[in-house]
């Protein structure tokens, strides 16, 4: 039967659209395949000359060729009939008649899409793992793309908090791109999945990645867009989710930086919600769905939303947070701390020991213990900021 | 019967002693040139007839042949022809000869004009000539001075090959050549000085560390930001070489024709910083001679390798052994040396493909970093005890007055250290410095206090760092109590030996996979 399927989705000239229609008046593929000429005519959309291509195209050698590569490599077809199709994808009037995956399908694959900019800051970075975290805590899918940036971080973060993700490609799911990424797709593949509509072997092309897009929105009950330039593929998926009724939620941010036109334009023009905390990215169905997959215990799930919001919040964390309380610490580590603070930024420890009062020796040690026992986060680049529980 | 002067041959940086046998065989007038020897030896024949002729001898007129015994060692270089012009001398009896000619020994290479010239490689000869048990050496003039660097041998330093002759004839006595006198001051750096680097005090902390345990050392930082400046300072500051040490480099620079000032030890610890495009043979040795590379040429100095990541990995895997055994062997097809190659390895890289990583206008992923730093090899990254961010000074800061450290008070500490170091090794003679202590050292002297344990333990868990780095804390934390002369590694070492490695740390907090 698979094989029809995939002929179905090689035919010349024929998109979903009409995939559908055909499906709708012949049922299955087999039938679409021995269907005479005269049947083909009467549908909506069929011309003379596209029955003629259809007619013309009745060899399954190419559907066996793409066969033989998926079992090669060990993708798997999904088809619309298939119950693990998602209902809430099948009833939108592009969705392909068959994606290909590698990976595992839940009954619940649908979650929140975290999509953005490929070339992103810190912030957007920092965005991207709480949300991701945040969701993977809470059973929640994260719906992304695998590409550079955003996309990346949202899958890395939610499989580093143990959850299911799932990634759209714009090519084949037998070809890594950008190839940085080989362990993080494999990580992806044994704890979710990465689907794509182009058959195994198919390249990157920009024109691809309009239908990843558009997935990617499909399978989400809500769309976090963290970080888009303005004419950015990100901004793409966030129209497509709105109009594929989703709400689309995205990040504020410095109204003169250029990567954050599209999302604040998004925010402006109201297409999307202003996004403040991960609770938000929580709906009444994601929730039914989390329980479905059982990450949720039923105890927390009878609380208020708000509750379990606030809850995992810090569980999301995941660290064990140090007392907040300055008045506790030794003296030197108070000086260091308020350094910490007043810079308001993340700072080179040498830009602070500048203005330490003792002796820059014990400034060194100390800072090096508060590093160890987690009061000082170390970033990117070797510099130092307080950890979160000392800044509130 | 055949004539025998003595000379010498160089293989690696060891000379070894060569007899110089010359015989005049009847028959059509020819010189062969027999011994295992390489074109320059070979054209030696042009050179010593030319040369005999214009001093005003006879180059006999019959067959000539020369042999270069032992015969089955290869042997290379211009010097023979002194040896040889003598030989041919003797044996046609135009040089009186006598029976003192047994204890010389001759270097040196001669112009068609006959007069001599310098050869590389001589200090290893006279070592040679020394342990041969020869007394007389004669070399050119421009290499009396390194000649004379070796005690124990009387040094002749001739400009023309009538001079050598007239000499060995008795018929003028030698008169030492004028020589510019005094003595270079012992080291020169030039204007080089710490005191030149402000704003990096918490680096130059750890430059310190480095120099003093022997510890290898990469730098990370944005372009700019003085990782070069830095480690051409880094020779300042360690120990004086004694008086072995700067003969063991000096050797390494005669075989390698290097010396600029001939004559002169070489004081200076040697720095090196060969570009990234260089290859595996430029920077471990190599070339049909098996000639030293820059590891070599490091030898008790520093070998800085500035852009580390862009150097071909093959070529930076090679490092590997030499790094360990301090001493590397050349094989080629004819030729087998060994140098030794005990350096201090600087490196310093950009930390990511833009070079501005964790700054506001890097625009890199995590992935694309982890995939740049991987161009270094695990076992390479492995061998650096030390990894410092150099962070971008405020140039403001730079105008303003207060110098840095000077690089006389930063080398006391190491020589303190190293002091200490010496004192803890003694009687053991594989190792030097903490750097190069084993596993079962490590263990036998980095014990640690309970709170300096319970603080290893506390990163062992946060930054999940393996039992090796474990090792390389606590070598690097027992240099720390060294610099402070502590006999115990206290809570205040492992706490800096821990900040000793910003990539491990930083790495453990990438959003990767």
């Amino acid at each position: 039967m698979e094989i029809y399927w995939l002929w179905l989705s090689m035919l010349p000239g024929v998109g979903a659209l009409l995939q559908k229609k055909l499906l709708q008046r012949f049922g299955s593929p087999v039938d679409i395949y021995h269907a005479g000429e005269g049947e083909l005519l009467s549908i909506e959309g069929m011309g003379k000359t596209l029955t003629q291509r259809v007619l013309a195209a009745r060899s399954l050698d190419g559907a066996a060729r793409v066969q033989e590569k998926m079992q090669k490599s060990g993708i798997r077809l999904l088809v619309l009939s298939d119950p693990l199709y998602p209902d809430m994808v099948k009833s939108l009037a592009e969705a392909p008649a068959v994606l290909y995956y590698r990976g595992t399908l839940h009954g619940q694959s649908c979650g929140v899409g975290i999509v953005g900019a490929r070339r992103c800051t810190a912030y957007g970075k920092e965005v991207a793992r709480e949300a991701a975290a945040f969701l993977a805590k809470q059973g929640i899918p994260v719906i992304s793309g695998m590409a550079r940036g955003i996309d990346s971080y949202a899958n890395t973060a939610c499989l580093q908090a143990g959850g299911y993700t799932l990634a759209f490609l714009g090519h084949g799911v037998d070809i890594c791109f950008p190839a940085d990424h080989r362990e993080l797709m494999e990580a992806i593949v044994e704890h979710g999945a990465v689907l794509s509509a182009y058959p195994p072997g198919t390249e990157a092309r920009p024109e691809f990645f309009p239908q990843r897009n558009y997935l990617i929105s499909a399978w989400s009950y809500r769309l976090l867009v963290v970080e888009a330039a303005q004419k950015s593929g990100s901004l793409i998926t966030a129209n497509l989710a709105k109009q594929q009724g989703r709400p689309v939620f995205a990040v504020p941010d410095n109204i003169y930086k250029r990567q954050s036109a599209g999302t604040n334009g998004l925010i402006a023009d109201g297409v999307a919600h202003i996004y403040l905390q991960p609770r938000q990215l929580l709906g009444e169905v994601e929730q039914v769905a989390a329980a479905a997959n059982g990450e949720v215990s039923a105890a927390l799930a009878e609380k208020d939303a708000g509750g379990i919001a606030a809850a995992s919040l810090t569980a999301a964390q995941g660290k064990t947070l140090p007392q907040a309380d300055h008045g506790s610490l030794p003296a030197t580590e108070r000086e260091i701390l308020s350094l910490l603070i007043d810079a308001g930024a993340p700072r080179s420890p040498e830009e602070l020991a500048a203005h330490f009062s003792g002796e820059k020796k014990l400034f060194w040690e100390t800072l090096a213990v508060m590093v160890l026992e987690g009061k000082v986060d170390n970033l990117a680049g070797g510099r130092v900021r307080p950890c979160a529980a000392f800044v509130q | 019967m055949a004539s025998v002067v003595k000379s010498f041959a160089l293989a690696g940086v060891d000379a070894y002693p060569v007899e110089v046998e010359t015989d005049i065989l009847g028959g059509l007038p020819a010189v062969s040139i027999v011994g295992l020897v390489d074109t320059a030896v070979r054209e030696a024949r042009e050179r010593v007839q030319a040369a005999l002729r214009y001093a005003g001898f006879k180059f006999p007129g019959e067959k000539v042949v020369i042999n270069l015994a032992p015969g089955d060692i290869k042997k290379g270089g211009s010097h023979f022809d002194l040896a040889m012009a003598v030989g041919v001398l003797l044996r046609s009896r135009q040089l009186t000869g006598n029976d003192m000619l047994e204890h010389f020994a001759f270097a040196g290479e001669l112009s068609l004009n006959a007069t001599l010239r310098p050869c590389p490689g001589v200090l290893p000869m006279a070592m040679a000539a020394r342990d041969a048990g020869v007394q007389n050496l004669v070399v050119s003039r421009e290499n009396l001075r390194e000649a004379s660097l070796v005690g124990g041998l009387n040094v002749y330093a001739f400009e023309t090959l009538a001079a050598v002759v007239s000499f060995l004839n008795g018929e003028t006595s030698y008169t030492p050549p004028q020589q510019e006198s005094g003595e270079l001051p012992d080291e020169n750096w030039g204007s080089l000085d710490f005191k030149e680097v402000r704003g990096q005090d918490a680096l130059l902390e750890y430059i310190v560390i480095a120099a003093a345990g022997g510890h290898n050392m990469l730098m990370l930082g944005s372009p700019g930001c003085g990782k070069s400046m830095v480690a051409r300072r880094i020779p300042t500051i360690l120990p004086r070489m004694t008086e072995a040490e700067a003969l063991d480099v000096t050797k390494i620079y005669s075989v390698a024709g290097l010396l600029k000032e001939r004559g002169r030890l070489i004081r200076s610890r040697p720095f090196r910083a060969p570009h990234h495009n260089a290859s595996t043979s430029a920077l471990i040795g190599g070339g049909t001679d098996a000639g030293p590379g820059e590891i070599s040429l490091s030898h008790n100095g520093v070998l800085f390798l500035d852009e580390i990541a862009e150097f071909g990995k093959k070529t930076l895997d090679a490092l590997r052994q030499p790094l360990e055994d301090r001493q590397v062997t050349i094989s080629r097809v004819k030729n087998s040396n060994s140098y030794p190659c005990s350096f201090m390895l600087v490196s310093a890289m950009n930390p990511c493909p833009c070079g501005y990583y964790g700054q506001e206008r890097c625009r890199c992923s995590d992935y694309e970093v982890l995939k740049y730093r991987r161009k270094l090899s695990g076992p390479i990254l492995d061998r650096m005890d030390i990894q410092k961010y150099v962070q971008p000074v405020n140039f403001l800061d730079l105008s303003g007055e207060g110098g840095g450290t000077s690089s006389a008070v930063l080398r006391e500490r190491v020589e303190f250290a190293r002091q200490k170091q010496r004192e803890r090794f003694a009687g053991q003679p594989m190792i030097s410095c903490n750097a190069e202590m084993t596993a079962p050292q490590v263990k036998e002297y980095c014990s640690l206090e309970d709170e300096g344990r319970r603080l290893l333990e506390q990163a062992y868990e946060r930054f999940q760092y393996s039992a090796r780095a474990f090792h390389k804390f606590l070598k690097v934390a027992r240099t720390f109590a060294d610099l402070d002369g502590s006999p115990h590694l206290r809570r205040q070492d492992v706490a800096a030996s821990l900040m000793a490695r910003d990539m491990d740390r930083e790495q453990a907090g990438m959003l990767v996979i």
